[in-house]
């Protein structure tokens, strides 16, 4: 029996706001509900890390695939 | 792990310090072991069964939670121990300890290590001035990972690795950092690309490189000085 070894995908974690951030690394994850977990919890880790900051309503995280077309968008103020 | 029996020579600071007829309650006992990056030395709540002194590289402590992340506590080098509170009757490791960066060190069984600790005042006074010094580091530490930027905090985990290494290059991978730093891998991605804007770094899939040493000093939190001149308070005491 032939075992076949698959990579894990890879996905692009971008950030849209007045700064934007793009990312040229990106991460391989198992599928796409790791990605979106790996987009909340970047979503967070940046709220946490500007407590001052009250408004993220312009703030979105984008994730794209190894194609570069987008598989999701989540909105800061989605995310609690 | 390698075990040989060359015996151990001391570049570990604290064996070291030793009178010499202290460090001879320990040396039959010590193991000269080389540790691999990402070994795990003690799982938190195990029974600790080794003490290693470290020769050189870097070990890690982390707080692990029940949803099994963590952050790290401590870093431990050759001026330490990994599992010498054995010697102070801890039975369990608080911590998960993991190698960070390839280490020799030389290691003894817990029990040789606290019959030497119970026959030794020298030993005893050495290992308890020891203790207090990273209980302070710890709560340092506490402080640091609840109040200090992510940014901050890199840069200082970049310094002190960078002493440990003693190179500007690091083999450390965004997934070791982010679980150092207690953040996504993808938040290390986006602060070490600032840290790179800034010329302060370059970075490579699984590899640091610190260009700018000074700039970085300047950057991270108080901690990278705190850390440095409190762990030289154990041996400010030796006159030897």
């Amino acid at each position: 029996m032939i075992t076949e070894i698959t990579s894990m995908p890879r996905y692009f974690f971008h950030l849209e706001n007045a700064r934007p951030f793009r990312d040229v690394d990106g991460l391989e994850l198992p599928d796409i509900d790791a990605a979106h977990d790996e987009a909340v919890g970047l979503a967070r880790d940046i709220m946490r890390l500007e407590p001052g900051r009250r408004n993220w309503s312009k703030w979105t995280v984008s994730v794209t695939d190894g194609n570069e077309s987008r598989v999701l968008q989540i909105p800061f103020s989605d995310v609690n | 792990m390698n075990i040989s029996r060359v015996p151990a020579n001391r570049r570990n600071r604290l064996l070291a310090a030793l009178q010499p007829s202290d460090y001879s309650l320990l040396a039959p006992h010590l193991k000269v072991t080389r540790l691999k990056q990402g070994t795990v030395l003690q799982e938190s709540g195990d029974p600790i069964r080794q003490v290693y002194f470290p020769e050189s590289g870097m070990v890690s402590v982390l707080a692990v939670m029940q949803a099994g992340n963590g952050i790290e506590i401590a870093t431990i080098g050759r001026e330490g121990a990994v599992g010498y509170m054995a010697a102070l009757g801890s039975r369990h490791a608080a911590g998960r300890a993991v190698v960070q960066v390839d280490a020799d060190a030389s290691q003894i069984s817990a029990s040789n290590f606290r019959s030497a600790f119970d026959q030794s005042p020298g030993i005893r006074d050495l290992i308890l001035r020891y203790n207090d010094v990273q209980m302070a580091l710890v709560q340092q530490s506490a402080g640091c990972n609840a109040l200090h930027h992510v940014e901050k905090r890199l840069c200082r985990w970049l310094l002190q690795t960078r002493d440990r290494c003693d190179s500007d290059i690091l083999p450390l991978t965004h997934e070791l950092l982010s679980e150092m730093l207690g953040v996504q891998r993808t938040t290390v991605t986006v602060v070490a690309r600032a840290l790179q804007t800034q010329g302060l770094v370059r970075y490579r899939r699984g590899q640091v490189e610190i260009i700018d040493r000074h700039g970085l000093e300047k950057k991270a939190c108080e901690c990278y000085e705190v850390v440095r001149g409190k762990s030289e308070e154990v041996f400010s005491h030796d006159d030897h």
